[in-house]
């Protein structure tokens, strides 16, 4: 290999990959226009769904648009408020009332959000800075849990739930979230990783107690790590759809998941324009959000990946 | 290292609590349940049934039918979605490409796999329609004789289920394994280009296995979610399983078990447990293939 490749590498933060196996013209070639392929894949069921969301039934089912129509509105009230009746025009039936689903949502998966942040690394902080009885025991429990299918323990959690009375209720959605075993691994990481010990003997010479120099000290200074575990944490809660399911049977709680879910019955069944219309009123604020934390999104599944 | 002061056994307190009753007790319950005949709709009180609820699950022709569904519909999807990524991965990190806008391509592949899946199961709903669905009209124009009824079959279903899959998840393992051959060290690669290594050495001899952890984990975590896929078949065919029931994977098969058809929670928890010991012996089989006997177990830790 030639002296500039070897030069090449040490300057450049990637490396890899034989020349061979993308070197010649025609391989490069086929390698972008598959890349572009896979980008237009992505991105084009997301693109349709919104150009869709602005077409009338009749025009959707008589072909495929890549350029938006004025049914903007009609779909959106057929959508939220239901259809106008065949027999008296001013009266509508049976809308789905997404705004409402969204608020439901972001209550159950902020209060999770928040109480998995704190109570994860209230743990995670004393698993990396103490010793006592059954750290390893415990640690390993945890590690198995994370491993854990989502579905063996379903059954008894309803078992529980309704035991406890808590059906049609937030609570079995939010309180779990104190016991976050995947974000007290992610912080514990974080802070053997970055915190510096010094500080915390620091405070403790200067007569803090424990728990404030968790919160004083240890939770700012965790707040990267903190805040990465709690983005795929909001998502984890605000797509989860199986919990919901299980414990919620009143229509006025159904998360976002769940109401999207039923423009899946016969109500919806044939009106394409409100079912894309449903989906794409789903999808507009995550595609805000993410195109904002995209990269601090990726960057922290990233660092995940390579700690494994 | 510190004792932890008595303070510290309060502070994990409320970890260990939720911890012990959201997660240990109800897979404990689960458990126990599955030796009941435990039911939401009889009065009775459950009693005890010993292995029954196994022994009838194991010789139920409709269970293996899902165990088949659900490898049907992960299997391709675990081999197509590995094989685009780590194309996709060679090409993102190789040094002699300079790629515009990599930042956004990977934005783009990534964006699917954080759209909740109840979306974009409406939204497959919507575009394989056969009459008014994009994919259709997209293939095959206004040509509509040739249209293709893409729920009518099982294995169509299947099928799309499958490239969902893919698509929703090509993008995230990438981006795992980009990572996993960024964080090979600088040296490796130099010494290797020193010491004359053909590029197809160093990728194979390099390259591959310093992302092979990576490309474990990713394996066993997609085995789990795989095997456990509800959400997506759930939302398009719920209780039905979809066309010649091919959509049913084991846990829409629990779920309908336990919560719809006899809400049977005794079979519905043993069904739980079968798919459990599925993950636990294809996981260690897969670790076995992967890093030999001896080191199989030190993984496991």
């Amino acid at each position: 290999m030639s002296q500039t490749t070897t030069h090449a590498t040490a300057h450049q933060q990637h490396y890899a990959l034989p020349k061979s196996f993308i070197g010649k013209k025609g391989i490069t070639i086929f390698s972008y226009g598959l890349m572009l392929l896979l980008g237009i894949l992505c991105a084009i069921p997301f693109y349709l769904m919104f150009i869709n969301a602005t077409r009338s039934n009749n025009e959707i089912f008589s072909g495929v648009s890549f350029l938006p129509s004025n049914h903007l509105v009609d779909n959106f009230m057929n959508l939220i408020f239901g259809k106008v009746s065949a027999v008296d025009k001013s009266v509508r039936g049976n809308g789905l009332n997404i705004p409402q689903g969204f608020l439901n949502s972001a209550v159950i998966a902020v209060s999770a959000t928040l109480l998995s942040g704190y109570f994860s690394a209230m743990t995670a902080f004393c698993f990396s800075l103490y010793k006592f009885k059954l750290k390893k025991i415990l640690w390993a429990l945890i590690m198995i849990v994370i491993m854990l299918p989502p579905t063996v323990g379903l059954i008894g959690y309803f078992k529980l739930i309704s035991g406890l009375n808590m059906l049609d209720t937030y609570w079995p959605l939010i309180l779990p979230a104190i016991a976050s075993p995947f974000a007290v691994f992610f912080i514990r990481q974080f802070i053997t990783g970055s915190l510096p010990v010094s500080l915390v003997e620091a405070a403790r010479i200067d007569g803090a107690g424990e728990f404030m120099i968790f919160n004083r000290i240890v939770l700012p200074l965790s707040m990267p790590g903190i805040a990465t575990v709690s983005i795929m944490g909001f998502l984890g809660s605000w797509n989860n759809y199986l919990g919901p399911l299980i414990v919620l049977d009143k229509k006025s709680l159904f998360t976002l998941p769940l109401l999207i879910q039923q423009l899946n019955t016969t109500l919806y069944n044939r009106d394409f324009g409100a079912m894309y219309m449903g989906v794409a009123l789903s999808v507009f604020p995550i595609l805000i959000a993410f195109s904002i934390l995209s990269r601090f999104l990726i960057e922290g599944i990233s660092s995940g990946a390579v700690k494994e | 290292m510190k004792r932890l002061p008595r303070v510290g056994y309060l502070m994990l307190l409320p970890f260990f609590l939720a911890f012990t009753v959201f997660i240990i007790y109800p897979v404990i319950n689960t458990f126990t349940t599955s030796f009941t005949n435990d039911s939401l709709t009889s009065l009775n009180p459950a009693h005890f049934v010993g292995i029954a609820n196994y022994q009838n699950e194991l010789a139920s022709s409709l269970f293996w039918k899902t165990f088949f569904n659900t490898w049907a519909i992960w299997l391709p999807n675990i081999i197509l979605q590995m094989a685009l990524a780590l194309f996709v991965a060679a090409v993102m990190t190789n040094y002699q490409i300079r790629l515009k806008g990599k930042g956004l391509f990977r934005a783009v592949i990534f964006f699917p796999n954080i759209v909740t899946v109840t979306t974009i199961a409406i939204l497959v709903y919507a575009l394989f329609d056969w009459q008014s669905g994009a994919i259709n009209q997209l293939l095959f124009g206004s040509n509509t004789s040739k249209y293709i009824n893409w729920f009518s079959h099982g294995y169509w279903a299947q099928l799309v289920i499958s490239g969902v899959q893919t698509w929703m998840w090509f993008g995230f393992t990438a981006i795992m394994l980009i990572s996993g051959i960024q964080s090979m060290p600088k040296d490796y690669f130099e010494a290797a280009v020193l010491d004359g290594a053909s590029d197809s050495k160093i990728f194979f001899g390099i390259v591959l296995p310093i992302i092979r952890p990576v490309m474990v984990y990713i394996m066993i975590t997609s085995l789990i979610g795989g095997m456990n896929m509800f959400d997506l078949p759930w939302v398009l065919f719920s209780n039905t399983g979809g066309p010649d029931q091919g959509a049913m994977t084991m846990s829409v098969y629990m779920y309908s078990r336990a919560f719809t058809w006899d809400q049977n929670l005794g079979a519905g928890s043993a069904v739980a447990w079968i798919v459990f010991a599925i993950i636990g012996v294809f996981t260690l089989a897969y670790l076995r293939v992967t890093y030999g006997k001896e080191n199989a177990e030190e993984t496991m830790k």
